[in-house]
């Protein structure tokens, strides 16, 4: 395990950094390759606007180190770092996991320490200076402090909602290059608790077993890309970020096992991160999926067909299906696989009817061919 | 928080239904409430007085008009109730503010000058001969009283004329000429039309060209020489009657400056005409449930063509040269993709496609007649289609080579991503994109209707907003969903409701100044409320390999 500092990040545009950040406004010609390289203001450390005091803060380190994989090659990853984990030299992939409770306002200040990147929140809409979004806002590289409301005041569907829509998950990741570096694992979970705390799905809903909740952040990687620099193809050329070969799979950093060069479906993950129990009888487990990377994913409970588990679909994107509109939706039986593009969020209540131990399996598809490229599997048991 | 002024007073013109009508409404106000005024006094009242020196009046009286108007909208957007009774509560609202204020104008005319003295007439009993304030104010009050028996059916017939020009997409005979929205899209066509002129004058200077027509759904046509030689910039136009599609050939140039050879289409309808066009999509054709589509279809290329839309139509083989005419009625209301089937999806990716969407049958702005007005009511709606290019493909069309759709599927490496045939910054800016990007004030709920025409499985982000599923291939959700990303495979259309709600997780809204100043300086241009689209399958957002974001993008924003 290397500790690579960020070598990768130097060949970026930071020669550049002067000619950058040009105003959009002085640049009319939309047909420029160049627009959105020229026109992005790529700034130090900037303050917050109407800062007011934190109820939760996070403080994001930017870092790079490499990563054995299941068939022994060494990979690169890149990441955020909340303070408590620094500690911890072991590359965290997804990075840190964030988690703040509906009402609470929350400071999220990353520090890139030399390339530029931004922390947009997924899913969190909040206004566009904290947006993380280069080409509307600005990129950093020194720091900024993002500030969001967590359930802020919904006024959707003409009415006023009560406070308490956005309990749920979501997932953060760098909008800079982001073909690039989302994939070399710029991502992390974002969970919104209910007023209620840990335990309840969202405000009025289910509850669940704390101890058996599990964020399963699924991710790819593609090994060619780890040779491209921070600001690949941004100036143009050829850098190959349109073409998605992934190799490796994972859930929240575990990858499954592999064979002959690919993954091996008769293994599981069973790190206790990503594998989960629940008693019968009991209260049930969460799973709160996210699709971490570029593919078609399937996602399928094998303890349904057993009669092992039922499992619920009752929240997704960080909305929950509370059914508080005509036709609006509400918590549904899986009864077939579930299809997942990019970034899609679903949370499952996987309630354990029989003893005894079933597999989830989540298939990867290529987005063109539709050919099955990967798969993760892990387990479930009921006790 | 600050507030801008402009922007207030566009949003309360818009409201009352454009700025026309509020000048016309409030012009016949001013000018009935000083004749009933003089022909009271003298007729009735038996006073006397100069007409010269009342029509002084009729400038103060006019904008006192209009800011009735425009303040009383507001006020009864806030009522629960129907149509028609908002109709009654808006004459209400804006006579009351216009009484009012005649009152005060009367006291202050009282004041400086004299108050009329008193007559036998029998309705003059509310006059004394009297100085001060409170015989003022009762000539004031009595005056704007009677006032009401002509000011109430002008502000109601007014409230009826523009209300329907506002909110039903009726038939385009019923277009008014210059409307603020376009009836059909709900989009904002005078401001386009502002834009082009000024665009026309800063960017493009006397070398460039725009040649605009007004579409028969009121839109805007153009095309700019300057900004890409090759290709022109191309607004997809919407047409409803009469309409004649031509399948053509010609290059495009790729963000990246990359020249590919690209089946598109060209069209006539009434009024529009760019029978060599090559638009990728082609135009959005627009009908209602009920009526009757009819479309001729020409092949101008060497090599068969079709037009077809699932379970709608299907002209067969179209053999080179060929004209066919199709004939049918309307489907149920949706949106639908419609493309050359041959050789499928081959023909489709090469730029053989574009959209037919048609409206329920009693002319609601809805995307399904189950849907709850209350709830599904849009203001504008946008057709999004996204396609991709492997230009390795589109030179073996041009070399008219055989592509088998088998080897199509597998060898697809796709370079160029697009929505609605732009990519990236030509996607993102409403000047190059008046089609595609949204820009509308809070609480104007926009339908965006997205078509997948390409061969990859796409996911759209949206920034800033969740969204809400309302229907896939025609087919009402039956669990709408409230989404930041929505999976759009190959060939399939989704209807998607944006809400234009508060962005829900802002610590401040109206955004705080300092932020919104911030950008300003930056951009050099107002950025705060801007938010992106993009497909998160992020792959989809290169050009050519690199390029960071010039792909399938856009941007939308809260005005
Ligand atoms: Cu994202
Ligand atoms: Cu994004």
């Amino acid at each position: 395990m290397t500790d690579t500092d960020h070598s990768n990040f130097d060949d970026g545009h930071g020669a550049d950094l002067e000619g950058a950040g040009s105003k959009a406004g002085d640049h009319h010609d939309f047909s420029d390759p160049l627009f959105f390289f020229d026109s992005t203001p790529v700034l130090g450390s900037v303050d917050t606007p109407g800062r007011v005091k934190p109820d939760k803060r996070f403080e994001m380190k930017v870092y790079g180190r490499k990563k054995r994989m299941p068939d022994g090659e060494d990979i690169e990853f890149w990441g955020f770092e909340d303070r408590e984990n620094r500690a911890n030299k072991e590359p965290i992939l997804p990075s840190s996991p964030m988690r703040v409770t509906e009402g609470d306002i929350v400071h999220v200040e990353i520090k890139p320490a030399k390339r530029q990147h931004t922390l947009h929140l997924h899913g969190i809409e909040s206004d566009t200076h904290n947006d993380g979004v280069g080409h509307t806002s600005f990129e950093v590289t020194g720091s900024y402090t993002y500030q969001f409301s967590a359930g802020a005041p919904f006024r959707a569907l003409g009415d006023e909602r009560p406070k308490t829509r956005g309990a749920g998950t979501y997932l953060y990741h760098c909008h800079v290059n982001t073909t690039l570096h989302f994939q070399m694992g710029m991502y992390g979970s974002l969970i919104v608790d209910p007023i209620e705390g840990p335990g309840t799905a969202f405000h009025n809903g289910p509850t669940y077993d704390i101890a058996a909740e599990r964020v399963w952040a699924v991710g790819e990687v593609d090994p060619t890309w780890r040779d491209l620099g921070h600001a690949a193809g941004m100036k143009g050329g050829d850098a190959g970020l349109n073409q998605f070969n992934p190799v490796y799979f994972h859930i929240n950093g575990q990858f499954q096992p592999m064979r002959r060069g690919k993954t091996n479906p008769r293994r599981v993950i069973s790190n206790k991160s990503v594998a989960t129990e629940g008693k019968v009888g009991g209260e049930p487990i969460l799973i709160r999926y996210a699709h971490a990377s570029y593919t078609r994913h399937s996602i399928w409970f094998e303890g349904i067909d057993s009669g092992k588990l039922r499992v619920e679909v009752i929240a997704s994107d960080g909305r929950p299906f509370d059914g508080l509109a005509p036709n609006f939706a509400q918590p549904f039986e899986l009864t077939e696989p579930l299809e997942a593009a990019a970034a899609e969020r679903y949370d499952f209540l996987v309630t354990p009817l029989k003893k005894g131990s079933s597999k989830a399996t989540i298939v990867s598809y290529d987005w063109i061919t539709g050919k099955e490229l990967g798969v993760v599997k892990t387990t479930i048991r009921g006790l | 928080m600050r507030r801008n002024h402009d922007l207030l007073l566009e949003a309360a013109i818009d409201r009352a239904g454009g700025l026309a009508p509020v000048v016309v409404t409030s012009g016949a106000l001013a000018a009935a409430l000083l004749v009933w005024e003089r022909w009271f006094h003298t007729s009735v009242l038996g006073l006397d007085g100069s007409w010269l020196g009342s029509l002084a009046y009729l400038p103060l009286l006019w904008l006192l008009s209009a800011g009735s108007i425009l303040l009383a909208r507001p006020i009864t957007d806030r009522l629960d109730v129907g149509r028609r009774a908002r109709l009654v509560w808006d004459a209400i609202a804006i006579c009351s503010i216009l009484g009012v204020a005649f009152v005060v104008v009367v006291v202050v005319h009282d004041l400086l000058f004299a108050p009329p003295q008193p007559t036998s007439a029998p309705g003059a009993s509310y006059l004394t001969d009297e100085q001060g304030l409170w015989p003022a104010v009762r000539h004031g009050f009595g005056d704007s009283l009677v006032a009401q028996i002509v000011l109430l059916p002008i502000a109601l017939l007014a409230g009826i004329g523009f209300r329907d020009r506002t909110n039903a997409p009726l038939s385009e005979a019923s277009l008014p000429t210059k409307p603020t929205r376009d009836p059909l899209t709900g989009r904002h066509t005078g401001s386009t039309a502002a834009l082009l002129s000024r665009r026309e004058a800063l960017q493009f200077g006397a070398a460039g060209t725009i040649a605009a027509a007004i579409g028969s759904g009121g839109l805007v046509t153009l095309t700019t020489e300057k900004a890409h030689a090759a290709a022109p910039v191309d607004v997809t136009p919407w047409l409803s009657r009469g309409v004649s599609l031509f399948i053509n050939e010609g290059t495009k140039k790729m963000i990246d400056g990359t020249p590919v050879y690209m089946w598109g289409w060209g069209f006539e309808s009434e009024g529009v005409m760019e029978r060599d066009g090559l638009h990728t999509p082609g135009p959005v054709i627009w009908t209602h449930e009920g009526e009757t589509v009819e479309l001729r279809v020409t092949n101008t290329l060497n090599e068969n063509h079709s037009f077809v839309i699932n379970g709608v139509v299907d002209s067969g083989i179209i053999s080179p040269g060929e004209t066919v005419e199709l004939q049918f009625p309307a489907p149920s209301a949706g949106t639908y993709l419609y493309q050359d089937a041959l050789n499928l999806p081959v023909n489709r990716v090469l730029g053989l496609h574009g959209a037919l969407l048609v409206m329920p049958a009693d002319r609601t702005m809805r995307s399904h007649p189950a849907l709850d007005l209350q709830y599904w009511e849009f203001t504008s709606q946008w057709v999004w289609i996204f396609n991709e290019i492997d230009p390795a493909f589109n030179a073996m069309a041009q070399a008219d080579r055989t592509i088998k759709p088998s080897r199509f599927t597998r060898d697809f490496v796709p370079r160029y991503f697009t929505i609605n045939g732009r990519m990236g910054s030509l996607a993102a800016h409403v000047e190059t994109a008046p089609d595609t990007v949204i820009e509308d004030s809070l609480d104007n709920p926009a339908l965006i209707r997205m078509v997948n025409a390409g061969i990859a499985t796409h996911s759209p982000h949206m920034h800033g907003n969740h969204v809400y599923v309302l229907s896939t291939d025609q087919q009402l959700e039956h669990q709408i969903m409230w989404k930041d990303q929505v999976m759009m495979k190959p060939g399939v259309t989704r209807d998607i409701f944006l809400p234009f709600n508060i962005p829900p997780n802002a610590v401040y809204w109206p955004p705080h100044p300092d932020g919104a100043a911030f950008l300003k300086e930056l951009h050099g241009t107002d950025m705060e409320g801007k938010f992106p689209m993009h497909c998160h399958v992020e792959q989809s957002q290169t050009a050519g390999g690199g390029l960071y974001p010039q792909g399938l993008v856009t941007d939308w924003k809260i005005k």
